[in-house]
């Protein structure tokens, strides 16, 4: 039984280690001095093109997730259950491969692509490009999320708010929202990592402006590992603050 | 007043009722499980919507009707009827104070005030619903209700998942809140001592059907039907050369001959059993000639009673009522 649990402890710890041991490779590697250098120099546009085309992308994922999440909880009919297959696309589909629909349906070519030239946009090399691709590679995990989120709260408790004589939209925003919100912010976060590190679909709709992950695989082409490594810490220290974050609130707040 | 007429349609029967309960009064809806009670309390509620004719008002404002042509729907939030159920369903992210607040419109006034002193709930006020107790919980579910001022309180089997004292402590609460703030109270429960205890009217209720509507003393004296009768208790009856078919209950029996005051039994005590802090016997009649009947029945002995297993005793029925049943066609039945 000893030798079992011994077993079962080296296994796991074989295991964290493997999902470790590049990351620690990684800071150990890189100067932590040379961050303001790559910030200043080559990571500096990326990092803003990255970080505002992200934060547009969770706005739009939150205002249009939140609502589709509660339906495909609290909806019985068959249109919430087609819309939820549909929802999974994204996740099964490889990213390239959504890069490809993406231009072909949005680009300058499509009916989409000319509707938004006539308004001086652009679905492809552009901010909205990225979004558009962002927004498309990370809504299903805010969604299903949410919709996870969404079936944990007792539909009971919106009838006993009804029946305190508060309409629906108040029994959301007072009830319903708050006993979702730990759900809502995995899903967010997975959301959010998925949406700043978004590479194969960013790669083929918007080359240019480069985001982070596009200007590390341009630096590994161009400069080489070492720049690029500089680039993927400068992405690591954006990205997983909010992960992270989220992950001790939910510690501290089940303590 | 509360008018009610409904019918709605369920996988195995149809709830089909007509109801006219009067302002002010306590109101239970008795039956057993899945008899269509908690439908009928969902539909007062708003909750309930699969019907394919409904009518409901109080005190004449029509809150839902399908018999007219321009259809009424009025939605929950807007009926002015409280709902509490088993499970009092506290809002868990909010304080207590918070959840008593949470259906008032503008500030704490007197009125929450009077609530939260007369439920005692003036230390719990920060307590989070994860620290309190089943009863607690239950109290500050009905302050919650009670703040918003119903017109109506519904209370859908809300003591069943109390223990005993805590039922009794709560039953009593209610009874006295009641006369503090009166308000009709629609009460649904299984359980025939809680319904009498606490009801002025009650309605019988069985397979979505109303059997009987009446205060307690008036069903238990006449039950309408021998199912009735049963719901209130009666566990067996005894049918008379005459042809007459009397329901008899474990309460309403002594030993002895007392042939003034009901119908006299020759019988056999075969065993004694404990039933709520009673002794009752376990008694098998004798027919006209002594012969052993096949079934028995429970029957409370007094205190005083001195009784063992084996005994012949004389078991006189305290004016048991008459049902009149086409289905009574045996000479007994358990």
């Amino acid at each position: 039984m000893r030798l079992l649990k011994y077993g079962l402890v080296f296994i796991a710890f074989l295991c964290t280690a493997f999902l470790l041991l590049p990351v620690l490779a990684l800071v150990f590697h890189v100067s932590w001095s040379t961050l303001g250098q790559v910030w200043r120099g080559p990571g500096g546009q990326p990092f803003v093109t990255s970080l505002e085309a992200t934060m547009i992308t969770m706005a739009v994922v939150v205002v249009f997730g939140t609502p589709l999440g509660w339906l495909l909880a609290r909806g019985r009919s068959r249109l919430w259950r087609a819309i939820e297959y549909i929802m999974v696309i994204p996740l099964l589909m490889p990213p390239l491969v959504i890069g490809l629909l993406l231009i072909y349906a949005y680009g300058p070519y499509s009916f989409i692509g000319q509707v938004l030239s006539h308004w001086h946009m652009s679905a492809s090399n552009s901010l909205l490009a990225v979004v558009i691709a962002q927004i498309y590679e990370a809504i299903p995990y805010y969604v299903f999320s949410a919709q996870g989120a969404f079936s944990q709260v007792d539909a009971r408790f919106e009838l006993t708010s009804y029946s305190l004589g508060v309409p629906p939209l108040q029994t959301f925003r007072r009830i319903t929202l708050p006993l979702a919100l730990p759900g809502l912010a995995v899903g967010f976060t997975m959301a959010f990592a998925r949406a700043i590190g978004a590479y194969g679909a960013v790669m083929v709709v918007a080359y240019n402006p480069h985001t982070l992950p596009v200007s590390i695989w341009v630096a590994l082409e161009e400069q080489g590992l070492p720049t690029a490594l500089q680039l993927a810490l400068l992405l690591l220290v954006t990205a997983l603050p909010l992960p992270l974050a989220m992950i001790l609130w939910r510690r501290i707040r089940h303590a | 007043m509360l008018e009610l007429s409904l019918q709605l349609p369920r996988k195995s029967f149809s709830v089909s009722v007509d109801l006219l309960i009067e302002k002010g009064v306590v109101f239970c809806l008795f039956g057993p499980s899945a008899a269509g009670k908690s439908s009928i309390l969902s539909f007062i509620a708003g909750f309930e919507t699969g019907y394919d004719k409904a009518y409901l008002a109080i005190d004449g404002n029509v809150l839902t009707d399908t018999t007219s042509e321009a259809s009424v729907f009025s939605p929950p939030w807007q009926r002015g009827v409280g709902y509490m159920e088993q499970s009092a369903r506290l809002f868990p992210h909010l304080t207590v104070e918070q959840n008593i607040l949470y259906g008032v419109r503008g500030q704490r006034d007197a009125h929450i005030d009077d609530i939260i002193t007369f439920l005692e709930l003036e230390n719990y006020l920060s307590a989070r619903p994860s620290q309190l107790s089943g009863g607690l919980t239950q109290r500050v579910a009905l302050a919650r209700v009670l703040a918003t001022k119903p017109r109506v309180l519904l209370l859908d089997e809300p003591f069943s998942a109390l223990d005993a004292i805590a039922r009794r402590a709560l039953q009593n609460l209610v009874l006295n809140v009641h006369q503090q703030f009166p308000m009709t109270i629609v009460l649904v429960t299984h359980q025939l001592t809680e319904a009498q205890r606490m009801a002025d009217q009650i309605a019988l209720i069985d397979k979505g059907a109303i059997l009987q509507v009446g205060s307690p003393n008036e069903l238990m004296e006449s039950p309408s039907s021998w199912r009735a009768a049963q719901l209130l208790g009666y566990v067996a009856y005894l049918q008379t050369f005459a042809g007459q078919a009397y329901a008899l209950h474990p309460d309403k029996a002594v030993l002895g001959r007392h042939t003034d005051i009901g119908i006299c039994v020759d019988a056999r005590i075969c065993d004694m059993v404990w039933h709520e802090g009673r002794r009752r016997a376990l008694i098998q009649f004798r027919g006209a000639k002594g012969e052993k009947m096949d079934e028995v029945m429970e029957v409370n002995l007094a205190p005083t009673d001195v009784a063992e297993v084996g005994d012949s005793v004389p078991v006189t029925f305290i004016r048991p009522p008459v049902v009149s049943d086409e289905s009574l066609c045996t000479y007994w039945r358990g």
